[in-house]
């Protein structure tokens, strides 16, 4: 029952920050011909983009904010909430190439974490993604893009607590790759590929005091390191549908789920879905 | 929630590394149980060995008041003998070493601090200031627990129902840096054989019974082995067996003194005897 229910809350998760899972959106190109979530390009000053997944809207016309829908609604049928922002500038256009540094924060609070030592305990866990996307046009009709993440997680544990459970998902600093690919087959239709790897998870610090009662306390501090997170991965094969003012994508593949904005790995591999809706204004 | 959430690793956005506390090594420790006794004891020092270390006690017996030291230690560490609610720790850190193995495991430090309960049996609030406190620490690395508990009495004082002693009840205090080895580290239980090394003072119903060093080593099917490290320029042991509370032996280089206790005697191997 309990596996059932992690599956439940990993595919609603999925339906609502797919964007963010594979970091391809082409974006609607109807409008400015340039992709947007997901690249290195940016909606223009005071565009907006609304849907299921990433919400943007352009600053500046390089400059363009994003949230995680998801992570200011879960606390409507979870007990996370995970508000989030998301800045990319878009720094260089030269020929076929775009390049962009994005950075984020992230402030995940989970209450009645699954922790032992004390009841109803809340863990807050910053996460702050500094990346960087190259996205080419090699052709008018292939759109590729890079990416290199670094994930820098940090946690405090309110009142502390022993963690018990270590099965599921982790919130984890790290380093990722991703690639994404875009093919127009016909005039509104294309084809994805997209990629993600973690390469590189850094030794972790961890430091938690549990009172169990008044009469004895438990502290437990020590170096972790995720070793099963390392190599995480995730393949997505997929396709798009879009038109002046709407896209929609939907992609299915093999691997973990990773949200690089949240930090989230969940560590079971298997299939792994995803599915973005937006429109632009 | 839990399903989504249930673990969080907790990370560092600096990943500065602090040196973990070592613990003792107690093997040399070991060795010298695995070493046997050094030396012979001159038939006149017999009795006055096993008097001494008799009237040290204070009381009958000071393995079993050892055996109280113990037996705070593993309280310190499975917290069992208080009411905890639903916790049992051992198991807990036991679980994390397992599910830690090979996925997120590098090494932990564990640090138990009990507040020690006093001698007030009315006494319901903690209060290590007037009571002290018992610091049980261990650690665990890739390889697992390695067996060994250390920390330290800091003037606890504690209750003892040990009616073997002759009393209803004991008021104990323990002072000072101990350790203990179990020989078999897959558990964390005292029905395990164990060294135990203490390095202070113990006070029972006012009455000094220890100031200074002492280690044993406990087999549980068999008996406890007490080390006395300066007895006539070398080590010899005394073997309290487990079934038989009344009997002592001295075991020395070339002798095996059987001591009865109730009958204020030994006899050695050629049925020399010696009383008291």
């Amino acid at each position: 029952m309990l596996e059932q229910r992690r599956h439940t809350g990993l595919l609603v998760i999925a339906l609502a920050l797919g964007p963010a899972s594979i970091s391809l959106d082409a974006g609607v190109q109807a409008r400015t011909a340039k992709p947007i979530i997901g690249t290195a390009y940016t909606l223009e000053a005071r565009e907006l983009q609304l849907g299921i997944g990433a919400q943007a809207y352009g600053l500046v016309d390089r400059v363009t904010m994003t949230t995680l829908l998801a992570g200011w609604i879960l606390p409507a049928f979870t007990d996370v909430f995970a508000p989030n922002l998301q800045f990319q500038y878009r720094f260089f256009d030269v020929h076929r190439w775009s390049l962009a540094l994005k950075a984020g924060a992230s402030w995940l609070r989970i209450k009645d974490a699954n922790l032992i030592g004390t009841t109803q305990q809340t863990v807050n866990v910053l996460v702050v993604p500094l990346g960087f996307r190259a996205t080419n046009r090699a052709t008018s009709l292939l759109l590729s893009t890079l990416e290199a993440t670094y994930v820098a997680a940090g946690s405090t544990l309110q009142d502390g607590a022993v963690i018990d459970d270590f099965n599921g998902a982790v919130a984890t600093s790290g380093l990722q790759f991703a690639v994404a690919l875009e093919y127009p087959v016909a005039r509104s239709f294309a084809l994805t590929l997209t990629g993600r790897v973690i390469a590189f998870v850094p030794d972790s610090e961890i430091e938690v005091t549990a009172i169990v009662d008044e009469f004895n306390q438990i502290r437990v501090r020590g170096t972790l390191t995720a070793e099963d997170v390392v190599g995480s991965y995730n393949v997505i094969a997929g396709m798009a549908f879009y038109s002046r003012l709407f896209r929609f994508r939907v992609g299915a593949g093999y691997g973990r789920f990773i949200i690089p904005e949240l930090a989230f790995v969940y560590l079971e591999t298997g299939p792994v879905i995803d599915v973005a809706a937006y429109f632009r204004f | 929630m839990r399903g989504l959430f249930p673990f969080l690793l907790s990370v560092s956005l600096l990943a500065c590394k602090q040196p973990l506390p070592e613990p003792p090594d107690l093997t040399e420790t070991l060795q010298a149980y695995e070493e046997g006794p050094t030396v012979d004891v001159p038939i006149q020092e017999v009795a006055d060995l096993v008097v001494d270390w008799l009237d040290r006690t204070g009381v009958a017996n000071e393995l079993r008041g050892a055996g109280i030291i113990i037996e705070q230690v593993s309280t310190g560490i499975g917290l069992g003998n208080r009411d905890v609610g639903d916790l049992e720790t051992s198991e807990n850190v036991r679980e994390g070493i397992q599910i830690l193995d090979g996925r997120f495991f590098v090494e932990l430090y564990v640090e138990v601090t009990h507040v020690c309960e006093g001698h007030d049996p009315e006494a319901i609030a903690p209060d290590p200031e007037t009571n002290g406190t018992l610091n049980v620490n261990l650690r665990l690395t890739e390889s697992g627990f390695d067996g060994t508990f250390w920390g330290e009495f800091d003037t606890c004082r504690f209750r003892s129902d040990d009616v073997d002693l002759g009393l209803e009840f004991n008021e104990v205090l323990v002072d000072g840096p101990a350790g203990v080895l179990f020989l078999n580290p897959l558990g964390f239980d005292t029905e395990r054989d164990f060294l135990f090394v203490f390095d202070g003072l113990a006070i029972v119903n006012g009455v000094l019974l220890l100031d200074g060093p002492l280690d044993f080593l406990v087999q549980q099917d068999v008996g406890t082995f007490v080390r006395l490290q300066d007895a006539s320029g070398g080590q010899v042991f005394l073997f309290q067996p487990i079934d038989n509370p009344t009997m002592l032996e001295l075991r020395t280089l070339s002798e095996i003194w059987q001591c009865d206790l109730s009958l204020q005697r030994c006899l050695s191997n050629d049925g020399t005897q010696v009383s008291w």
